[in-house]
């Protein structure tokens, strides 16, 4: 068992490691993490019980830093969708370090409630988890539904033919179910088949989610050859306390509800929570977001420390179980100390990244587009190798038809979504024969 | 406010620092990435059905946690008899299998597990299977998921089973049938585990707990059916439980064939080497010889006027008997004559109901050994432990020790206390030089 400054120091080298990668666009913390264990270099020196400290570290760092990527270079992941609009009003009025310091107000409010929800969930969780199982596949496809029905057409109201608008306002709609469903299949090939090798099995979907999310919005940043204006970088944000804790409180909903439901992602958390809570207002919306994403990422980690119940949730879960499995109650209190540590560190140090990416990186917008997207070709390649690469570009051309059909970029999920509801209802097998698989 | 004014005013909100941007045609990028999309699957599609799941031993994907999530396909023998559980309401199966490298669990999660229960596509022991699983890594346990009930071979053994009387080690594996008599059934986690007793020996025979997924009626049936006396012929394969013990595991209810009962043929212990494979009806004497713990049997002297015979009584057998009534004298015994006229008792039945008559402890030195007695008297000296309580009976003509096991102690329904009168009905027996009663039902102990 470690002792709690070694936990301390790797967790530390965790928040570095985040901090150092997190801020650029694109870029996961989960395809840092696996490539350290890809290329074995983590565990050379680092013992197996201290891993799941140090991810939990990384994780922390990269759901506050990421924030950066989210503001000053537009979506990093699917988590970020439906906050890029309001962050893009604050940027292109000088106030982008006012949007980071909302989000991270509402990633620390959120650390705190999951701090101190920890206490509670050994009891809840198990029970919880065993009362809903049965009824995922049903909650999948509801909100699968719900999605659709949401969907609020966006173009074709100023065309002055009518049956021209409802076809150019449906071209959207059936723009979103056509992203869904190529997702879908995309990912069911991943899943179901060896079309990337055994062996690199553990980031089958790696390059897919690189090519729907962080590939198209690298591209289309080069694309429309962006420029960004002077940033104030004062710390201060202009909001009222009612509108804080109401972003809070839908955040932290949304991403306990994306961290405790396997599938379901932060952005898709925060599209039900944000219903559910009514939540209006620019800041009130930014908050929700750095909540949810805080808790969505942070929160799934930390249910695999649990000690009264073996839950996996998200990627690096399922990473770190492989190699070491938290068990006892110290290494569960050792996980809650570090949620808080890493949480004041990465807050500090995201807002000092952010006063630096605005005062320079944002003058080499484009250059930067175009190192990330060679460095998104290179892990892709490096993680996967070649076939890996053929994945990432055709997910790209799908996360790019999301964005040119002005539809959800949270379709693409049905990468995700779409092959997991299949197995639950029985259906791969008559769908693998479908595509001849 | 003049047009050139708002003008200034969204320039100044909206593109403050930003220069003149190109115009791009959505509609050519629409369509262009939405056809380059489908193009690009289709690729993804035709390159895929070419890649088939590799073929890979346990031991090499065991553990590795790169590994993870891998499609692949293992084959091996299936080892042990598949798990049922629906005790969440959702019926998972699971099955080991053993490559030869190392041993893997399987599991197949609703909807597949009802699948392949519809499909009656579940491996038992013995089986050659080849399966097509998705892995989970974990840091201590890894494991394959079956994705659909079409992605599991299997390999049955096939051809004439070899009729056995008896079953060993070296016959894992086989495909067997033999029949008998049961002489005891019960319930475990795994099925009705059950012994047939053949004209060879005896046999055990696993029912998995599987048939009742299959058909709960039928199932509730077959546990009533096998009770001791059933005649049984079964057929399945010899599985090693726990890797020394052999049994038979029944695949399914057309394996299990319950033939009428047989009605027993009256008769004397000199006629029983002539009665091989028979049921006999016998009015006699009975005496225990020894308790084998192992087995959880006893063996028996079975006496009449024509002459005498080895017996065997599951430990149950004897526990339904009234020990009082059986000290009052003999007994209908009920059994199978198995080779060189042993008979494999199947129920024991006092021939008249008690007599009410106590054996005076000063007289039990004159009795045989392994007779029934009844006595009464006080206790004293007693001693409790886990396993069994030992007391000595004073009935003022001497005193006698009293063994009773944990078994028959925990049924009696009362404390036995120093002091406290009490009449027991046992055997008699000589352990380690001393005479004992051993009382081996709890029908034996009885308060004043």
């Amino acid at each position: 068992m470690l002792d709690p400054l070694s936990v301390v120091l790797w967790a530390l080298f965790g928040v570095a490691v985040g901090l150092l990668f997190s801020w650029m666009p694109g870029f996961h913390v989960y395809n840092v993490i696996a490539l350290l264990t890809a290329t074995g270099l983590t565990f050379t020196f680092m013992p197996s019980d201290a891993f799941p400290f140090f991810v939990l570290g990384a994780i922390v760092s990269f759901a506050y830093a990421s924030t950066i990527s989210t503001v000053y270079f537009s979506v990093a992941d699917d988590t970020m969708i439906f906050m890029l609009f309001p962050t893009q009003r604050y940027l292109v009025v000088g106030r982008g370090h006012e949007a980071v310091l909302l989000t991270l107000i509402g990633a620390f409010g959120a650390s705190l409630v999951l701090a101190a929800s920890l206490p509670i969930l050994p009891l809840v969780l198990p029970t919880l988890r065993d009362l809903l199982n049965p009824y995922i596949p049903l909650f999948l496809a509801s909100l699968v539904v719900f999605m659709f029905m949401s969907e609020w057409l966006k173009v074709g109201d100023r065309v002055e033919n009518p049956r021209l608008r409802i076809a150019v306002a449906w071209t959207q709609a059936l723009g979103g179910i056509f992203v869904f469903l190529a997702s879908g299949v995309l990912g069911f090939i991943l899943m179901y088949t060896n079309f990337l090798p055994a062996r690199v099995a553990y980031v089958r979907l790696t390059p897919m989610f690189l090519g729907f999310f962080g590939l198209p919005w690298v591209l289309l940043n080069i694309l429309s050859d962006v420029r960004i204006g002077e940033q104030i970088t004062e710390d201060t944000v202009a909001t009222d306390p009612r509108a804080l804790l109401n972003g809070l409180f839908g955040g932290v909903l949304g991403g306990y509800i994306a961290a405790f439901f396997p599938i379901i992602t932060g952005g898709m958390g925060a599209l039900v929570a944000g219903h559910m809570t009514s939540q209006r207002g620019d800041d009130t919306f930014i908050v929700s977001q750095g909540a949810n994403r805080f808790v969505y990422y942070v929160g799934a980690f930390l249910f695999l420390f649990l000690p009264t119940a073996a839950i996996t949730r998200g990627g690096a879960a399922w990473l770190v179980s492989g190699v070491y499995q938290p068990k006892t109650y110290r290494e569960y209190v050792y996980a809650a100390g570090v949620l808080l540590l890493a949480s004041g560190v990465s807050f500090l140090g995201t807002l000092l990244l952010s006063k630096a990416v605005a005062r320079v990186v944002t003058r080499h917008y484009k250059t930067i587009s175009y190192a990330v997207a060679g460095l998104l070709f290179l892990i892709s390649w490096a993680l996967t190798g070649f076939m890996g690469v053929v994945v990432m570009v055709v997910a790209s051309l799908i996360g790019l038809a999301a964005a040119f059909f002005n539809t959800r970029r949270s379709y693409c999920l049905g990468g995700l979504i779409f092959p997991v509801l299949l197995s639950m209802t029985g259906y791969t097998e008559v769908f693998a024969s479908l595509l001849g698989l | 406010m003049p047009e050139d004014r708002v003008k200034v005013i969204l320039e100044e909100l909206y593109r403050r620092g930003a220069r003149p941007r190109k115009r791009i045609s959505m509609r050519l990028l629409t369509a262009a990435s939405t056809a380059a999309s489908v193009a690009g699957l289709i690729v993804i599609l035709v390159l895929a059905r070419g890649a088939e799941a590799p073929l890979m031993s346990i031991s090499d994907v065991y553990g590795n946690y790169l590994m993870n999530y891998a499609v692949v396909r293992l084959q091996g023998v299936v080892d042990g008899v598949p798990y049922l559980d629906n005790s969440t309401g959702r019926l998972t199966i699971r099955f080991a299998l053993d490559d030869g490298t190392g041993t893997m669990n399987v599991y197949a999660y609703q909807p597949v597990s009802l699948e392949l229960l519809r499909l009656r596509r579940i491996p038992f022991p013995g089986d050659i299977v080849t399966v097509e699983v998705q892995l989970r890594v974990r840091e201590t346990y890894t494991y394959g998921i079956l994705q659909s009930a079409e992605q599991i071979e299997i390999e049955s053994p096939a051809g004439e089973p070899v009729r056995v009387k008896k079953l060993t080690t070296d016959m894992e594996g086989l495909l067997v049938r033999a029949s008998g008599a049961v002489t005891s059934s019960r319930l475990v986690s795994s099925g009705i585990l059950f012994t047939l007793s053949t004209e060879g020996g005896e046999i055990t025979v696993l029912a998995p707990e599987l048939l009742r997924f299959y058909d709960q009626e039928r199932y509730e049936e077959l546990v009533e059916a096998l009770r001791p006396g059933a005649l049984v012929e079964v057929e399945g394969i010899v599985y090693l439980y726990k890797g020394s013990s052999p049994e038979i595991v029944v695949r399914g209810f057309e394996d299990l064939k319950l033939k009428p009962p047989e009605k027993p043929v009256v008769a004397k212990v000199a006629d029983l080497p002539g009665l091989v494979g028979k049921k006999v009806k016998l009015q006699v004497e009975v005496l225990v010889e020894e308790y084998v713990s192992s087995s959880r049997e006893y063996t028996l002297v079975l006496r009449d006027e024509t002459g005498s015979a080895a017996a065997r009584a599951k430990r149950e057998v004897l526990m339904e008997a009234d020990p009082f009534a059986l000290s009052s004298g003999p007994a209908s015994v009920v059994g199978r004559v198995a080779e060189g006229g042993l008979v494999v008792v199947e129920a024991i039945e006092p021939a008249a109901a008690w007599s009410g008559r106590y054996v005076r402890v000063g007289d039990l030195g004159t009795l045989e050994e392994g007779v029934f007695v009844a006595v009464r008297g006080s206790v004293r000296d007693l001693v409790k432990r886990a396993t069994f309580a030992i007391f000595y009976l004073d009935d003022g003509t001497g005193s006698i020790k009293v063994f009773i096991p944990v078994s028959v102690l925990q049924r009696i329904g009362f404390e036995i206390e120093e002091g406290a009168e009490l009449s027991v009905a046992g055997y008699t027996d000589v352990y380690r030089g001393e005479l004992e009663i051993v009382v081996f039902s709890p029908l034996g102990v009885r308060g004043g």
